[in-house]
C-alpha cells in the first residue's frame, strides 16, 4: 500500500482533449497516469489519480515533527512517508530531493527533460500488481464503499508500521493515522490507480517525467535557465 | 539515471524481494535493506533513510 491517500482532496478532472495516458515512470505507487500535454501551468493531471493539494503543500512543506537534519540535502516535510523521491539539477541547490508524493504529477516533464538526476525509491516495488494484490484492492475499494474509510485507515495505520517502530516509536501509528484523511473517494480513486501501475522495470532508468512541487518546479526551472 | 532502492526488512506490503527486482534496471541501481523498518521506512527510520541518501548522493555527484 502507497501513501497517496495522505493527501486529502481529490483532484479536479484535467478537460483538455490532449490528455493522453502515459506510462510514467515514479511516483508513489500510480505508474500509469496521463500527462498534460495542454500548454499553460503546470498541472497534475489525473482526474482519477492524481492529487494536486498533495504537491501544493509542498510549498510549505516542513513539519516540526520531523527532525531536520542538516547535513542532508533531504529535508523532512509531511510527505516524509513518501516512497519515491527525485533529484532535481539544480545550480544553487545541489540535489534536493523532492518528494514526489501523493501522486503528484505535473508534466514538468515535457518542460524541464533534463532537470531529473536522479531516483530514490523507498519501500516502492517497481512490478504491477500480482493477482493476489488486485484481489486485495478490490476488496479494500469495496470495504471503503460499504463502510467508509476509517476502519481500512485503522488497519493501515497499525500494518504499515514495523514492528521495530511499534516497539520504540510507539506514537507514529496515531500521528500516522491522523494523517489519513482522504475522503472514500479519493482513497478509491488511489486503489484503482495503484491497481493499473504497469511494469516500471523497463523504462525506470530513463527519464520519461519529472515531478515537483509548484514552488519547487517554478525554482528549479529559473535556475536552470 | 542512477536508481537508490531502500527496502524496509519489515515491510509486508512491499518486500526487500520486490525491490531487488530494481536490480534488473538497465544499469542497475543502489539497494539498501533496513532491517528494521517497515513499510514507511522514510516515516520510521528518517536518520537511517538520510544517511543512505547522503552517502549515495556523494558517490553520484563524484
Amino acid at each position: 500500500m502507497e501513501p497517496g491517500w495522505l493527501s486529502p482532496k481529490p483532484a479536479p478532472a484535467c478537460r483538455s482533449s490532449s490528455c493522453i495516458p502515459h506510462r510514467s515512470i515514479v511516483t508513489t505507487g500510480v505508474r500509469s497516469s496521463r500527462r498534460c500535454q495542454a500548454s499553460g501551468p503546470s498541472f497534475p493531471i489525473s482526474a482519477a489519480t492524481a492529487h494536486p493539494s498533495s504537491a501544493l503543500r509542498f510549498r510549505s512543506a516542513r513539519s516540526p515533527s520531523f527532525p531536520t537534519l542538516p547535513s542532508s540535502p533531504w529535508r523532512s516535510s509531511p510527505q516524509t512517508s513518501s516512497h519515491c523521491w527525485t533529484i532535481w539539477k539544480c545550480p544553487r541547490h545541489s540535489s534536493p530531493a523532492v518528494p514526489s508524493a501523493g501522486t503528484c504529477f505535473w508534466n514538468s516533464g515535457a518542460r524541464l527533460p533534463n532537470a531529473c538526476a536522479a531516483w530514490p525509491f523507498v519501500c516502492s516495488k517497481p512490478q504491477p500488481d500480482a493477482e493476489a494484490n488486485l484481489v486485495k484492492r478490490a476488496a479494500t475499494i469495496a470495504q471503503a464503499r460499504s463502510e467508509g474509510v476509517a476502519a481500512l485507515f485503522d488497519g493501515m495505520a497499525q500494518s504499515l508500521i514495523g514492528a521495530t517502530a511499534h516497539v520504540q516509536r510507539p506514537d507514529l501509528v496515531s500521528e500516522l493515522r491522523a494523517r489519513m484523511t482522504l475522503t472514500t473517494e479519493a482513497l478509491v480513486a488511489v486503489q484503482a490507480g495503484l491497481a493499473t501501475r504497469p511494469d516500471s522495470i523497463p523504462t525506470v532508468a530513463h527519464h520519461q517525467h519529472a515531478l515537483a512541487g509548484h514552488r519547487r518546479w517554478r525554482r528549479c526551472r529559473r535556475h536552470s535557465g | 539515471m542512477p536508481l537508490l532502492a531502500i527496502a524496509g526488512g519489515e515491510d509486508a506490503a512491499v518486500t526487500a524481494a520486490d525491490m531487488e527486482a530494481f536490480r534488473a534496471v538497465p544499469g542497475g541501481c543502489t539497494f539498501h535493506l533496513l532491517k528494521d523498518a517497515g513499510h514507511l521506512a522514510a516515516y520510521e527510520q528518517p536518520q537511517k533513510v538520510a544517511a543512505l541518501l547522503d552517502l549515495w548522493l556523494k558517490q553520484i555527484e563524484g
